[in-house]
């Protein structure tokens, strides 16, 4: 899997959100967005997952652009800022609602998904009694239980704590080892250097560095 | 069917239990309100029958007339002043609460989850279409049962209409017209344009604020009670102003129902062209 983003350029009520943006993503990597709040790491996601049009460039995905040739991508699973699930239905039932959009999974891949995260499926408890990280958990396996080829986690690990921390890298880090693309935004410097082969620094709807860490040897 | 075909049906269970199910609190308090209404109307066309002396009993259609009569046009020469059916603009209103507001709100909520996995922006919309129809199917269904409720326990369970309570409630002359006629001038028409208008401010409200789609709604029902004209398309809802009861009037049948299936087919391919270049954000 590839996908370019070309000179991709977003207006928002007349404020450049991304600015002629230029990026290759290839399968195997692990990209971390960085930046300050408002930078455009968020849209830059969406961008990449068809979720906004851009005022100017384009999206390819295996050569396919966004919007023109295909609408969104074929297999993504996206965790973006707050996952919207329905409150008063178990994360189970909320799962297997979604799953049932496309089909391609059964009971048991909800099921495994909800406990690589450390959810128990069988947890009765309505979406509305979670906690603000099991709220989160339920949103990453929402992003992995279709196992997709492109995986977008924003903001994973907030509200997660340590145990769930440590799965969910192994989780990004087997999505490397699959030959999918990971692309994770993180506050965390730290978290971003250990995980990721290539770092992409954003700042004002630019990007202003790529750093490509000793990990990336895709690269060398 | 294709694959987008498929993919709509999860979404319409997701609209129907998120959209009706959850809210069942505002169908109930619909359901209600109309039983409240239906009481208070059957009170007041008993006391009139005996008190008049007049034999015969209430029938469903005198207790939705008691909603869809509406109001005769405003006349500006005569000294009657300003007269408004409450129960005609609140039965809209209401109507309009209901449905303006929930696809903007679940686009915030979870539109991304769906959209990514139905992969077509068109299939989200046209669930939304169909929650929004099926949200006014139910609202007219518990309007209709709360009428024949009404009418089975304050008179006779019959769809008949009783002459003379249209006469002094309602302002209506049946002129012989059939029990046909009245069906689809004071239930089909109405039914109509209510689907017609709620896909319109649903559409609406992609594009702005939806509080300000449905004050906007709630201008053309206020505009349309002061106004008899059918670019109002609410004159069509009101009885009173039909053809089949008055004559002179220009709000006819055929024309209400060609108003309300174009309104109904541009806000289901305007929404569709809108949710295509909107951002979900």
């Amino acid at each position: 899997m590839k996908i370019e983003i070309i000179n991709y350029t977003k207006n928002l009520s007349h404020n450049c959100v991304l600015n002629n943006i230029s990026l290759t993503l290839e399968s195997g990597h692990i990209y971390g967005f960085t930046g300050k709040n408002g930078s455009g790491k968020t849209m830059l996601m969406r961008a990449v997952c068809g979720l906004i049009t851009p005022s100017s460039g384009e999206v390819k995905i295996d050569g396919k652009v966004l919007g023109r040739d295909i609408s969104f991508p074929e297999s993504v699973g996206v965790l973006i800022e707050n996952p919207g699930f329905t409150s008063s239905f178990s994360g189970f039932k909320n799962l297997k609602f979604l799953a049932q959009i496309q089909n391609r999974i059964n009971d048991g891949d909800i099921k495994s998904a909800m406990k690589s995260v450390g959810l128990d499926p069988e947890d009765k408890k309505s979406f509305r009694k979670y906690s603000l990280g099991m709220k989160q958990k339920l949103g990453i396996a929402a992003a992995i239980m279709e196992k997709p080829k492109l995986l977008i986690l924003d903001e994973p690990f907030n509200a997660l704590d340590e145990e769930t921390v440590n799965k969910i890298r192994g989780i990004v880090k087997s999505y490397k080892s699959k030959d999918h693309i990971v692309i994770l935004s993180c506050h965390d410097r730290d978290e971003i250097d250990s995980l990721c082969d290539v770092i992409i620094e954003i700042k004002s709807g630019n990007i202003s560095n790529i750093i490509r860490t000793e990990k990336d040897t895709a690269y060398e | 069917m294709s694959h987008k075909t498929k993919r709509l049906w999860p979404l319409i269970r997701h609209d129907i239990s998120y959209g009706i199910v959850l809210r069942w609190k505002y169908y109930a308090a619909a359901l209600f309100i109309f039983i409240l209404s239906s009481f208070v109307f059957a009170a007041h066309a008993n006391h009139f029958l005996h008190s008049s002396g007049i034999s015969g009993a209430l029938g469903t259609f005198d207790f939705i007339l008691n909603v869809f009569a509406g109001n005769k046009p405003f006349d500006a020469s005569s000294q009657t002043g300003i007269k408004l059916s409450v129960l005609w603009f609140g039965f809209y209103a209401y109507l309009l609460s209901l449905t303006t507001f929930y696809a903007s709100d679940d686009m915030k909520k979870s539109a991304s989850s769906f959209i990514l996995r139905v992969k077509s922006k068109v299939v989200w919309w046209a669930g939304k279409f169909i929650w929004c129809m099926l949200s006014v199917i139910l609202y007219y269904v518990l309007f209709v049962l709360s009428a024949c409720c009404a009418s089975a326990a304050f008179g006779k369970l019959s769809a008949l209409v009783n002459p003379y309570v249209c006469s002094e409630f309602f302002d209506i002359n049946l002129h012989g017209a059939s029990n046909g006629e009245i069906i689809v001038a004071c239930l089909l028409l109405p039914f109509a344009v209510s689907l017609a208008v709620s896909s319109f401010h649903m559409m609406l409200s992609l594009v702005i604020r939806p509080i300000y789609s449905f004050i906007l709604g709630i201008c053309f029902i206020a505009a349309a009670a002061f106004r008899c004209h059918p670019m109002l398309i609410f004159n069509f809802t009101m009885a009173e102003r039909n053809t089949l009861f008055s004559p002179a009037s220009s709000i006819s049948v055929k024309n209400g129902l060609i108003s309300a299936v174009c309104l109904l087919l541009f806000s289901f391919f305007a929404g569709a062209a809108i949710i295509k270049r909107k951002d979900i954000i």
